[in-house]
């Protein structure tokens, strides 16, 4: 297993570089002038203009660029952003938290909603509660995020209001306001951000729990005297999670990446947001910076995810040896 | 006279499917004591393991209905019990293996645990002395080292290590009737005779009995005392291994026996199979269920649907001529076929 995790550790190294290398390689053919960008309409002196591009190294060759910034990042330096002069790192420290708050709460959603109605609709098969559940786990799967993003601000956060005259609804932007704590400015971008996981996450769980209800080792057990209960949590629901367990760990890794189009709609001040900022302000240390993380982030989730799914399934181990 | 233990009358069980009616056991009658094997013999699909099934309440239902019959155990009516009753027989005074040992053991638990189960449900025991009650049962099947054995999982045994296993779990409390699904039938011949030995010999220790339900009439031969041969889902000869094997009184057990390979046969002359195929168990054929594949069928035989007579003590058979003096077993199931 060490050996298993030493060269999965090592396989970092190449993803890494290569990431890096095409967002360096990308910024050489984006249009766009982060500097000329930061003062916008107003003109800048030609004098101001040059000295702020050598100041951020923009005027070298995008490889010597690209070497500049993993030395300075080797020393835990992400540069400083281009448009408000903080350093990233700091950025990041004020905006991962928020992506991390939505992540897990949308998490929570998939978990309790999605293995729930999975469950229900396999053991009620074919039954109006099934029905609902295929029919609306379809819908999830079709409707684009924002769309639904938006949807939901209309609905909870306008039409309720107009209609109990402003007595109940939801706040739609940001992360907080004076009349709501932060954990009811998180609900509605927390189930934009779950609905189509929440969906997959039903599915799964639904034909997997219904292939394994018609196992042999099933039969087996309800052969031994154990009541249906005890069939269905000790014999079925653990076999049938396992799957599951690794699609929503993905998922896990997907949105702790940060949700653009989620914590866009809803100005949510997560990291996506900030990346997604960054990208139209052509303010490459942020971007840079952001997608590092992410990209780490991600790396280390799948790997969790694949360490789980052994411990989850006997019949998977890693690095040879033991087993068959 | 042993002691009874298993009567099932006219048993029926049908599946109510959206093409019709499925009657997979179409009454099904038979007797069980104290250390006799029962072999039930039959193709694919006559219904051998819905019978086993049924008496477990095992089938799922619907689609499956009981539409008749009883099954007496220890004179208890398995099929009037209510769920906690069949639970409480299940595994402890019946227990069940299966044909596939691959797949028959959940794949994500040690095989400790699942030995233990049973013995915690039904005997009481604490995990500590079921894990070790384990150790011993795998000792008793056969399975060396079998206390670093007990904490591996499925996948780290063979098939017939895993069929061991079943055995081991079914006889953990000790069941008065093991009822064996075609349990050689997915294991290489070398290793089917170990388990076959192996249930024999567990048999005389536990004095218990054994339904074996298999279509390998080889099996049937070693160790079976009473034989029932069923097709299409009813029952057409029932009897003591000897009368079915020596004098059958059924064209389709002719036919059985006819297609068994044989080391006395000349090298020219063929196997002789029974031509045709099974009938389909929702258009069950007018009158006896084989007479479309019986070389004997008359008029009466597409008219009529036979009864099973007892034509010899408990020896019977459900066709119309059977125990007729002139009705005996010829060689022209083979003719045309034979060089």
């Amino acid at each position: 297993m060490l050996q298993y995790i030493s060269r999965r550790l090592l396989q970092f190294v190449p993803v890494f570089f290569g990431v890096t290398l095409l967002l360096f390689f990308i910024t050489t053919v984006l249009p766009g002038d982060p500097v000329r960008l930061r003062t916008g309409e107003r003109a800048m002196s030609p004098a101001v203009y040059a000295e702020l591009r050598e100041a951020y190294g923009l005027n070298d060759p995008w490889y010597i660029q690209y070497v500049h910034y993993i030395g300075k990042l080797s020393k835990g330096d992400l540069g400083t952003s281009i448009y408000t002069g903080r350093p990233v790192t700091e950025i990041l420290n004020d905006t991962y938290p928020y992506t991390m708050k939505l992540a897990f709460a949308a998490i929570i959603i998939e978990i309790i909603v999605g293995v729930a109605a999975g469950i229900i609709s396999a053991l009620k098969q074919y039954s109006w509660a099934d029905m609902l559940v295929t029919l609306s786990t379809s819908i999830m799967v079709a409707l684009p995020v924002f769309w639904l993003g938006l949807l939901l601000q209309y609905f909870f956060g306008i039409w309720l209001k107009d209609w109990t005259n402003g007595a109940f609804y939801l706040p739609v932007s940001g992360a907080s306001s004076s009349q709501f704590p932060e954990w009811v400015h998180l609900i509605l971008p927390a189930i934009t951000l779950a609905s189509v996981s929440t969906a997959y996450a039903a599915r799964i769980m639904r034909s997997q729990l219904l292939e394994v209800i018609g196992q042999d080792y099933v039969r087996t057990a309800h052969a031994k005297g154990l009541s249906a209960r005890k069939v269905l949590w000790d014999h079925s629901i653990k076999n049938a999670m396992i799957p599951v367990v690794t699609f929503i760990g993905l998922d896990l890794g997907a949105m702790l990446s940060g949700a653009i189009l989620t914590e866009t709609v809803f100005n949510w001040p997560g990291v996506g947001f900030t990346i997604f900022r960054a990208i139209s302000g052509r303010d490459y240390p942020v971007v840079f910076g952001g997608v590092i993380l992410v990209l780490i982030v991600v790396l280390v989730i799948n790997l969790l995810v694949d360490i789980s799914y052994a411990f989850l399934d006997p019949r998977i181990r890693y690095g040879g040896g033991a087993g068959e | 006279m042993a002691e009874e233990l298993l009567r099932v009358t006219d048993l029926k069980m049908h599946f109510h499917t959206r093409d019709g009616v499925v009657k997979a056991v179409d009454g099904v009658s038979f007797t069980l004591s104290r250390g006799e094997t029962l072999g039930v013999v039959g193709e694919s699909g006559s219904g051998k393991s819905v019978t086993a099934l049924t008496m477990m309440r095992l089938v799922p239902m619907p689609p499956g209905r009981v539409e008749g019959g009883e099954v007496m155990f220890k004179g208890r009516s398995l099929l009037d019990m209510t769920d906690a009753e069949i639970r409480s027989v299940r595994g402890n005074e019946i227990a069940m293996i299966f044909q596939d040992p691959m797949t028959s053991l959940n794949p994500v638990y040690r095989i400790g645990r699942q030995l233990a189960e049973p013995l915690m449900l039904h005997k009481g025991m604490n995990k500590a002395q079921a894990w070790e009650r384990a150790v011993e049962l795998l000792d008793l099947v056969g399975i060396p080292h079998s206390k670093e054995r007990v904490r591996d999982y499925p996948h780290q045994f063979s098939g017939g290590m895993r069929q061991r296993v079943m055995i081991a779990m079914a006889l953990a409390c000790d069941p008065d009737i093991l009822i064996a699904d075609e349990p050689t039938t997915a294991l290489d011949v070398t290793i089917q005779a170990q388990i076959l030995e192996l249930m024999q010999k567990l048999q005389k220790q536990m004095n218990s009995a054994i339904i074996m339900i298999t279509h390998d009439l080889g099996v049937v031969a070693d160790i079976a005392d009473t034989v029932l041969v069923m097709y299409a889902g009813r029952p057409v000869e029932y009897g003591t291994a000897d009368e079915v094997f020596y004098r059958p009184l059924h064209p389709y057990a002719w036919g059985l026996m006819d297609s068994i390979p044989r080391h006395d046969i000349t090298s020219k002359s063929r196997l002789c199979p029974i031509k045709g195929q099974p009938p389909s168990l929702i258009d069950v054929p007018a009158g006896c269920a084989f007479s479309p594949r019986c070389p004997y069928a008359k008029d009466i035989c597409h008219a009529e649907e036979p009864v099973f007579r007892r034509i010899e003590g408990e020896h019977g058979a459900a066709c119309h001529f059977s125990g007729e003096p002139d009705f005996v077993r010829g060689d022209m199931i083979c003719a045309g076929v034979s060089e």
